[in-house]
């Protein structure tokens, strides 16, 4: 991961990791986990307090 | 002239036109980023107008709901709405679009493509508008994380999906219908407006808001100045949202989202009549400030469709008609038990609608480019059905089952003790301002 280049001459696609497809894929996937997990707590922490509610 | 100077003079001219290039590359990405932080004025306008919309103790519940929408589609775009609007033109089989898919060297800093990145921020501004419309409908009983889900759904698939078919290029509604909608009022206020009739269903009404008998109750904004100002931030907004709808042409005329020849003139012509339009036909028909503000946003999707033709006079009479229709809809709508808390459904639903066979009576027989046919009310009455259907069926179908496995509805009690009290770790008013039970 890091720089794609090493000269600014010519280059196109500069993001972090450019060059590799594996790194994209990591990075990729780690965003879609960071996507999906606050979702999840979101559920749980409305499940949790919902029922704090009715037990009180 | 000499062999050199000839030289000399051909290497001059081609830099100018590289320069001239460049300028023209880098005045499209200006205009584009400018009308895409316009279009976040639309976001604070239906923040304002949702929290106050709401009742007090539901104020930052409804708040912290609108916010997620936003933030949830960013992502949710960039991981596969942007490619679907890429992919799916012909219906529901995928053709190739590897440039939309987010592991591509243009889905990031790119030296070469000064595009992608702000046409992709543009849709994903577009998508938000349409998750936001639906958050309003649904507010002080939606669960969070139903909610969240839901405006995935509509703004990261659905919409872009519809638009995929109404408002890209190779579009078969384009291509089969000559279907118009330069202003997007089927494929984004259409679909949206739809979809949250299709989640109000399953959804059910706020608690209180029918009497025992099936009388509709009144359940009072807690801030109505604040919902008005929210309102006019979205028409401020939808002045960026529209100028994303025109295409930037380096060296040559603006075209439309089809290729046909527009100017921004004709938006502004357009876009304000109608505004002025529907303000007066709300007035008219509810001397009500809250329907004279939604008549404004009505009044603009009325002529949305066909913006970049229409007579600025029959913008002004259409955009009436519409502020007159929605109200009347939303009475409707409460009377046959359906609880919209912001009117939704009449405002963008059956305004869009509207605004879709407006393109269809007085724009019928415009050219299309290339092999589409010329626009008809056939074309715009289908294209409208269309977009109805592509709303109220994946909103009912997913709003089901998400009731199902109990994601959609906030218990009563809590609805009755108040959102905010229950599962917002701060306070939005002070303690000498008690929350109305």
């Amino acid at each position: 991961m890091g720089s794609p280049i090493d000269s600014w001459e010519g280059a196109t696609a500069i993001f972090t990791g450019a060059s590799s497809s594996f790194s994209i894929g990591v990075c990729l996937l780690i965003a879609i986990v960071l996507t999906v997990l606050p979702l999840i707590d979101s559920a749980r922490h409305e499940g949790e307090v919902y029922k704090k509610t009715a037990d009180e | 002239m000499t062999p050199e100077e000839m030289a000399k003079l051909a290497e001059k001219v081609e830099q100018l036109q590289k320069s001239h290039d460049m300028a023209g590359t880098i005045n499209m990405e200006i205009f584009y980023w400018w009308c895409i932080g316009l279009m976040v004025a639309i976001h604070a306008g239906f923040l304002a107008y949702e929290m106050g919309a709401s009742r007090m103790k539901n104020v930052l519940a409804s708040g912290v709901k609108n916010i997620l929408a936003f933030a949830f589609i960013i992502p949710t775009m960039y991981f596969f709405g942007w490619w679907i609007y890429g992919a799916m033109p012909n219906g529901f089989i995928p053709i190739a679009a590897t440039d939309f898919l987010p592991w591509d060297d243009n889905m990031g800093p790119n030296l070469s493509d000064n595009a992608t990145g702000i046409f992709w921020a543009a849709f994903t501004l577009f998508s938000a508008t349409t998750a936001s419309i639906f958050s309003g409908a649904v507010l002080e009983r939606i669960r969070m994380s139903g909610f969240i889900i839901l405006a995935v759904l509509l703004g990261s698939v659905v919409w872009i999906w519809a638009a995929s078919w109404g408002w890209h290029p190779d579009g078969w509604m384009l291509k089969q219908l000559g279907y118009h909608d330069v202003g997007a009022a089927g494929v984004v206020h259409t679909i949206a407006g739809f979809f949250a009739l299709g989640v109000l269903i399953n959804l059910g009404p706020r608690v209180g808001k029918y009497a025992a008998d099936g009388t509709p109750q009144d359940l009072p904004p807690h801030n109505m100045p604040m919902t008005l100002v929210g309102l006019m931030l979205i028409i401020v907004g939808f002045f960026g949202f529209l100028g994303g709808c025109i295409i930037y042409n380096n060296g040559a005329q603006w075209t439309n989202i089809y290729g046909q020849q527009a100017t921004l003139s004709a938006f502004a012509f357009n876009t304000l009549m109608a505004f002025g339009g529907g303000i007066i036909g709300a007035y008219w028909k509810t001397k009500d400030p809250f329907w004279m503000m939604s008549g404004a946003l009505a009044g603009i999707f009325s002529a949305a469709a066909a913006l970049d033709v229409l007579y600025p006079p029959v913008a002004f009479a259409v955009g009436m008609i519409g502020g007159i229709i929605v109200p009347i809809a939303g009475e409707w709508l409460e009377k046959k038990g359906i609880d919209d808390a912001v009117g939704a459904w009449s405002v963008h639903g059956v305004a869009g609608f509207w605004g879709v066979l407006v393109a269809g009576i007085f724009a019928w027989g415009y050219p299309n480019a290339g092999d589409a046919p010329a626009i008809s009310f056939f074309g715009q009455f289908v294209g409208a059905v269309v977009c109805a259907m592509m709303g109220f069926v994946p909103g009912y179908l997913a709003s089901l089952g998400l009731k199902a496995v109990n994601l959609l509805r906030v218990p009563d009690e809590v609805q009755v003790m108040g959102l905010d009290k229950v599962k917002v770790p701060s306070r939005s008013y002070p303690e000498f301002l008690a929350p109305a039970e």
